[in-house]
């Protein structure tokens, strides 16, 4: 078979389910095998921005166009007794001039859809002058399991809160007139639902779940909630006023709780008791979403939001937290939190004896971390900016791991595990001086460690390190980098035999990968240092080139055995290489003593 | 008896005849019945070739049990595998799409649908006819009514 269009027709139809309605409706114009196709496709997706092509043609038309569809569609299900699309979706606006002829079409859509046993019915119809009125048979309906409500309202509830639907599992109600009696009368129509989001409803002040025996996940945006859900796992309240008595009571009448999150609450510095003492994760967030625009301006945008707007405007984080004594607290994320500019987070973390895993990110004005947690496994830090000074004293530590554009200054730490440092200088912090005196700094500090792995992407400007001031301002160290990798944009750096010495001096790595971009270049200057006249007391133990494209896929040198080829020989070797990295494996014959000042100088 | 894979024997439209173990011929919801009530002859499947079969057999073999994978790589490599696997004619891939059906493979049929929904997404009608070799039977006339009809086939 050769013809998409020699397809049975039913398969044609799968297919098209997978593409949009206005795709659909498109592909009615390629032939008349296809106009048939489509002319008996059962649509489902009903929303009039398919039908709107651009401002010059009114959304009232759109509209039109849209239920047109609908009811020409689902009427013709209905007529031949066909089965309707599990999931239907009307997403339209109701204007005044068109209003009663789209209305009745709409009701009568959604009376057919009903009729036909849909599974999921989204109704997200905006009317401008009045609020559009949910149809009672939508409650009614003993097929449907799936209702997503917006802009609308209910009529009078008493009566098909006795009849209910017991098969319903999610419901989600958004920007939805509705007051408190009615939230009530709707989980008695709706007493098996499982899934359930109640955002932006008005004029209800307190939204308060209560007798809904099955209720596992919970989504609410309002300033009062009350929850009182036996089987509840996962909890998001959003722009909550917290207190004591609040938390306190979702912890207790919510046993089977796993997942609390409070995004924006309001009030957070007035909780002083132990309400989350059976909490075992908690994530403090200021602001989580922002994924619209690139990376650097989210980050510059997501911290100005957070020192505007959020609850810890005027506060430290320090102080919301200052009562809260969460003994059993095991996993802890700091995200995005503005703290005062001289505030270190010293002394917060001893409040958490048994934290396990510990998560700092995008504080921008944190300085200073100290933590000594005799159960900590685990700490990531990253893209803090100024983050100078790190105390770390964790006897069971398994993974260090810290990201950000610079190195930290100060940092004392009593840990067992390899430490993972993750550099990326970015355009306000080139790799100059003062970023490898830094590293340098760092490693200095760093002598009982265990093992101290450092990569390092370079992709911006790079300028050219003064090797002469570097090495008379690198303190000398006992601490050899285990490993370096080193991968980037090679062209950001015009002087690579300088950037080369710089690492050399500054971190004595014993091993060294070269990667992405930094392979062929960064290589040849790497052994040309090392490899033709050595004055700097290290030699190559280990050479090796593997790659997955090009020629050469794997090479491999022991110069314990035979003698390393000449500069040329290794130039010529590189040609066939692409992809992969370059290994280079180092033996420092001196100590840091005996090298100190006199070390290498530029060949 | 248990531990020794059991293996089923299927035949091809034009006769070959293929070998299975019975975990991946249980996926195949058209012949799980039989395939469960201990048949022991060779299956035939008169709607598929010998050479689509053995495409259908080596996607559910692949797939069997690392769909179900948390472990990112394993997925990942999946995801890799599968674009290399789909890269086929358009006539094998339509009879891919009609053996799933057939044999109703959820897994392949969602799959092949996709890759097809996919290369028809965002192209122009004259685009679509020219992949999919699809002649154009209207009359100029026809034609015109039709797109003037619906202002949405305007301009395309």
């Amino acid at each position: 078979m050769d013809r998409i269009s020699e397809l049975p027709e039913p398969l044609l139809h799968s297919i098209m389910s997978l593409l949009s309605t206005r795709n659909v409706l498109r592909m009615s114009a390629i032939s008349w095998r296809w106009k048939f196709v489509v002319d008996s496709f059962p649509f489902w997706d009903f929303d009039q921005d398919h039908f709107w092509r651009s401002w010059s043609t009114p959304k009232e038309e759109a509209c039109r166009n849209c239920m047109d569809l609908a009811h020409r569609s689902l009427g013709k299900l209905t007529q031949d007794g066909l089965a309707m699309p599990p999931e239907i979706k009307f997403c339209v606006s109701l204007f005044s001039v068109i209003f009663p002829h789209v209305n009745s079409l709409l009701m009568d859509c959604i009376g057919m859809a009903l009729d036909g046993r849909v599974k999921k019915l989204t109704l997200h119809v905006t009317q401008f002058d009045v609020i559009f009125t949910v149809p009672q048979s939508a409650f009614t309906s003993r097929y449907l399991t799936a209702l997503d409500l917006q802009d609308c309202k209910f009529g009078d509830l008493t009566l098909v809160s006795e009849v209910g639907n017991r098969v319903l599992r999610k419901l989600s109600l958004f920007h939805v007139q509705v007051c408190t009696a009615e939230l009530r009368l709707l989980f008695n129509c709706f007493p098996f639902v499982e899934d359930l989001t109640i955002k932006r409803c008005f004029p209800v002040r307190t939204v308060s779940v209560s007798g809904l025996p099955k209720l596992e996940v919970l989504d609410v945006q309002s300033d009062e909630v009350e929850v009182d859900a036996p089987a509840l796992r996962r909890l998001r309240l959003t722009n909550a006023s917290v207190d004591d008595d609040m938390i306190g009571n979702v912890i207790t009448k919510c046993p089977l709780l796993e997942d609390f999150e409070l995004v924006d609450p309001r009030g957070l510095h007035q909780l002083t008791t132990q309400g989350f003492l059976k909490a075992d994760c908690l994530e403090l967030f200021a602001q989580h979403q922002c994924k619209t625009r690139g990376i650097i301006e989210t980050n510059v945008v997501m911290v100005r939001r957070g020192l505007r707007g959020f609850c810890f405007r005027c506060s430290p984080l320090a102080l919301p937290v200052i009562g809260l004594n969460i003994t059993t607290l095991k996993e802890l994320e700091v995200r995005g939190v503005a703290i005062d500019p001289g505030h270190l987070l010293e002394g917060f973390f001893h409040r958490f004896p048994m934290l396990e895993k510990l998560r700092v990110s995008h504080c921008p004005k944190v300085m200073g971390i100290n933590i000594s947690c005799p159960m900590l496994k685990s700490i990531y830090v990253e893209s803090c900016r100024k983050l100078d000074h790190i105390r770390v004293e964790a006897p069971k530590l398994q993974t260090f791991h810290y990201s950000s554009n610079r190195a930290p200054l100060l940092l004392s730490a009593h840990v067992s595990c390899p430490m993972d440092f993750m550099l990326n200088p970015d355009s306000k912090s080139v790799a100059d001086i003062s970023f490898f005196l830094r590293i340098n700094a760092l490693l200095s500090q760093l002598d009982r460690t265990v093992e101290v792995r450092l990569s390092i992407f370079l992709c911006k400007m790079f300028s050219t390190v003064e090797i002469p001031e570097l090495r008379s301002r690198c303190v000398s160290t006992s601490r050899n980098l285990d490993e370096l990798r080193i991968e980037g944009g090679v062209q950001c750096c015009s002087d690579l035999p300088s950037l080369v010495d710089a690492f050399l001096w500054s971190c004595r790595p014993k091993s060294i990968h070269a990667r992405r971009g930094f392979q062929k270049p960064f290589s040849k200057a790497l052994y040309a240092k090392i490899a033709g006249h050595n004055p700097m007391n290290v030699e190559m133990k280990k050479l090796a080139l593997s790659s997955k494209r090009g020629k050469l896929k794997s090479w491999t040198l022991d110069t314990e055995q035979e003698p390393s080829p000449p500069f040329e020989t290794f130039a010529e070797l590189l040609r066939h290489f692409r992809g992969g990295e370059i290994h280079f494996k180092l033996h420092w014959s001196d100590t840091a003593e005996s090298s100190g000042r006199r070390g290498f100088s530029r060949a | 008896m248990s531990s020794k894979k059991k293996v089923i024997t299927l035949r091809s439209s034009d006769g070959e005849i293929f070998e299975v173990e019975e975990a991946v011929a249980l996926e195949w919801l058209t012949i799980k019945p039989l395939v469960e009530s201990g048949c022991t002859d060779a299956i035939p499947l008169p709607q598929v070739t010998g050479n689509i079969l053995a495409k259908v057999i080596e996607y559910c073999k692949k797939h069997i049990g690392a769909s179900e994978s948390e472990d990112r790589k394993i997925l990942y490599e999946l995801e890799s595998w599968d674009a290399d696997f789909i890269k086929v004619d358009q006539g094998t891939l339509f009879d891919l799409i009609r053996a799933a059906d057939y044999l109703t493979i959820k897994t392949l049929f969602e799959f092949t649908c996709q890759t097809v929904a996919d290369t028809i997404k965002h192209k122009t009608i004259e685009e679509v006819r020219h992949i999919f070799r699809e002649s154009n039977d209207f009359t100029p006339e026809e034609e015109k009514e039709i797109r003037g009809k619906s202002w949405w086939l305007q301009g395309l």
